[in-house]
């Protein structure tokens, strides 16, 4: 369904893995869902005992130009910010966070602008950060409070689960939008 | 200067990649998301992936912009006054004016939602629509098909900017989408007196039409259901002057679109 080189691929993640800091010893197992094209892009990340679980759908290692064939930078990114959050649940403050598909849309976003920011200091990996900025305000709201959240989250490289559930709530209360139904992404995309 | 640009000769820079509609209509793996539980294929906020969806689709509204400008643009060069009469070609170039402000709009909705310039594909299926040499079936095929179907993704996207909060994209939705149904009451106009004495000709340019607009509705893109993102505007296109029974013609034509699409993608899955 898509050609990309199995191969090839795994070497961007042992890259990305390496650059972010991912120990040795961390064992890493990836499952890619190739039926999920792009722009279905969505990922999940568990980590337990010295060893990290991420899942992906094809969509995000895939060229928006040329499809079903392997864009390296993003997929470099997509890595990246995977095991990045890996560590996390590791060691990095997240370690009583629940399961990714307990958690909502915007935890997630709140997160992945903390992962991206980090990403954009270490150098390095390709970076679209108005793409990021318009994903989060999706999630957090389009208000001065959501944007400064945003600011303050993307230049800091120390965040805690604790620390992100209360940005969420300082989020929360700016948001003038009606609270929508529970998201259903993660469990919507990935196949159990 | 040539008359009839043929598609392969639109003017271009590097950063813009060609790509058949009909590749990414028969991805195999279309198919296999219509088998799982995924919920609704609507266009909102709340729905999986919203946010690259949208962006997505801005960049291929802002295409579909560029391409909407050549094709009314050509229509003024490509017929004497014979062919297409002068007023004709003033609404042409009235709408040439507008394609322009439509692209320069999408331009700045891609920034504001971090899409660049050529970041996916092009496919010139909507440019291929006004390549008719008839210019009434030009007509047809850009403001009544065409038109029509950024009707459809405008008012789609203008409800997802209105759901997520998003006043940027609300706003320029819903001025571009005043512009389409003037585009489309256009089409509309000069269809009904071009062909006023001449009804083989109007049915010629109406078969023409139910043949773009089932292209258009790309294997179930758009519809009625929600197995489609894109949702058939109803109210929109009764304002441009569409009858009850053209839309439900259209809603139809949606219907049996998805089907063959899905059914020429099981036998390529199946191959």
């Amino acid at each position: 369904m898509v050609k990309f080189d199995a191969a090839e691929l795994l070497a961007i993640a042992e890259r990305a893995a390496t650059e972010v800091g991912v120990p040795d010893a961390v064992e890493i197992d990836m499952d890619v869902d190739e039926a999920l094209p792009l722009p279905l892009i969505a990922s999940a990340v568990e980590a337990s005992a010295g060893k990290i679980d991420a899942w992906f759908s094809g969509g995000c290692f895939e060229s928006p130009k040329y499809q079903a064939i392997l864009e390296p930078d993003v997929s470099k990114t997509e890595l990246g910010a995977a095991f990045l959050r890996g560590r996390d649940r590791l060691d990095g403050g997240f370690e009583d966070a629940p399961p990714d598909g307990e958690i909502s849309e915007r935890q997630r976003a709140i997160w992945d602008v903390y992962t991206d920011g980090r990403l954009a200091q270490l150098g390095g990996f390709v970076m679209n950060e108005p793409r990021r900025r318009y994903t989060y305000r999706l999630r957090c709201g389009f208000n001065d409070v959501a944007d400064a959240e945003y600011q303050r989250l993307w230049n800091t490289s120390s965040l805690t689960w604790a620390g992100l559930q209360e940005t969420e709530d300082r989020l929360v209360a700016a948001d003038p939008r009606p609270a929508t139904k529970k998201s259903i992404r993660q469990v919507s995309l990935r196949q159990s | 200067m040539r008359k009839q640009l043929p598609p392969e000769m639109l003017a271009r820079d590097s950063r813009f990649v060609r790509t058949s509609i009909m590749d990414q209509v028969m991805d195999p793996r279309n198919q296999m998301i219509g088998q799982r539980d995924l919920g609704s294929a609507r266009l909102q906020p709340e729905r999986p992936a919203a946010g690259d969806r949208a962006r997505n689709l801005m960049h291929g509204i802002f295409t579909g912009e560029i391409q909407a400008l050549e094709g009314a643009g050509r229509t003024t060069y490509d017929f004497d006054d014979e062919q297409a009469p002068f007023a004709l070609k003033l609404d042409m170039a009235r709408q040439c004016w507008d394609e322009s402000r439509h692209v320069e709009i999408s331009v700045k909705l891609g920034d504001w939602m971090g899409t660049e310039i050529g970041e996916y594909s092009e496919a010139t299926f909507l440019y291929e629509a006004a390549c008719a040499p008839d210019p009434i079936l030009r007509l047809c095929g850009v403001n009544r098909a065409l038109e029509g179907l950024a009707i459809d993704v405008f008012n789609t996207m203008k409800e997802f900017g209105d759901l997520s909060g998003d006043p940027v994209l609300e706003f320029c939705e819903d001025w571009m989408l005043a512009d389409e149904v003037t585009h489309v009451k256009m089409g509309s106009d000069w269809l009904r007196r071009l062909t006023e004495n001449d009804p083989e000709r109007r049915e010629r340019a109406l078969e023409f039409q139910r043949g773009v607009d089932k292209l258009f509705s790309l294997g179930g893109f758009r519809g009625e259901t929600d197995e489609n993102p894109i949702q058939l505007a109803r109210k929109l296109r009764s304002m441009a002057g569409f009858s009850t029974d053209e839309i439900d013609e259209i809603s139809e034509i949606s219907v049996q679109a998805q089907a063959e699409a899905q059914a020429m993608a099981g036998g390529a899955v199946a191959s």
